[in-house]
């Protein structure tokens, strides 16, 4: 694996991997306990979070399909050894949080995966990127409850941060790019599509 | 404990001195500790105190912790594995 050919994205853009696909990999306990490997990295490399994520989906029975992705953010750690995160002193003391989702992307329950950042200061201080554990019947769903993964941890980190003795001077901005999930979030009506959210 | 440190409520391996304008944060885990304080003198108060009650070896400014590297850098730090 050290000689592998550079790759610039940790995955491959089309859809996710089922769990079906392919044959069981000859070695399934080297497929483990890389992927645990992996796990322990992302404390320090937000930008494969989700790849890993989606790895991990397929700990308990890992195929051919699943190696190869997993060959292949090898191959992208191998290109971007020299990646750090930093931390850097900074004025203001803000929490932005930014959450993401897709929806019904598991080609095998239809769950959506959602993934959030959240920044205090510029600082990218904590990330996630988790199938949602129930089905969402619509894409304004999916992103509500992005949105309401993000807004648990920073509120989390408010109340750690008041802990420390230095509470947040202004309140948490908290983005997501799904305008009908925007209403929803600010003014939570009563809809036959979102009554049961 | 007897030092002053409280317990926090949201980690249960992070430990807060507080008193006026002066603050430390005491991050343990097993066996390794990761003390920050708000000036130089607390520093060297607190970790003089723990060296009474325990053998403890002071490896000076943060490098390593559970594995991950720190870099102090002017602008800031940078974290890494390699």
């Amino acid at each position: 694996m050290t000689n592998c050919k550079p790759y610039s994205t940790p995955v491959d853009t089309h859809g996710k991997l089922s769990e079906a696909e392919g044959h069981p990999v000859t070695d399934p306990t080297a497929y483990r306990s890389l992927v645990g490997a992996l796990q322990y990295l992302t404390f320090t490399r937000p930008d494969i979070t989700y790849a890993v994520q989606q790895i991990c989906l397929h700990m308990h029975d890992p195929r051919e399909p699943h190696q190869t992705a997993l060959k292949r953010l090898l191959c992208y750690l191998r290109g971007t050894v020299n990646y750090r995160l930093l931390l850097q002193r900074s004025s203001s003391t803000e929490l932005v949080v930014y959450t993401n989702t897709d929806w019904a992307g598991c080609p095998d329950t239809r769950r959506s995966t959602s993934g959030y950042a959240v920044f205090l200061g510029g600082n990218l201080v904590s990330w996630s990127s988790k199938r949602q554990p129930v089905v969402s019947r619509s894409s304004v769903e999916a992103e509500y409850r992005a949105v309401a993964n993000g807004m648990a941890k920073a509120s989390w980190l408010q109340q750690l941060l008041a802990e420390l003795h230095s509470p947040l001077s202004r309140s948490t901005l908290i983005y997501c790019d799904n305008v009908s999930a925007v209403y929803l979030s600010t003014n939570p009506v009563q809809h036959q599509r979102t009554k049961h959210v | 404990m007897t030092l002053g440190f409280v317990k926090a409520k949201l980690d249960t391996s992070l430990f807060i001195y507080h008193h006026g304008a002066q603050t430390a944060y005491l991050l343990l885990y097993v066996d390794d500790i990761v003390l920050i304080a708000s000036s130089q003198s607390l520093l060297r108060c607190i970790i003089t105190s723990l060296q009474q009650e325990f053998a403890m070896k002071d490896l000076r400014v943060l490098h390593h912790f559970l594995g991950v590297t720190v870099e102090p850098r002017a602008s800031g730090l940078f974290l890494h594995q390699r």
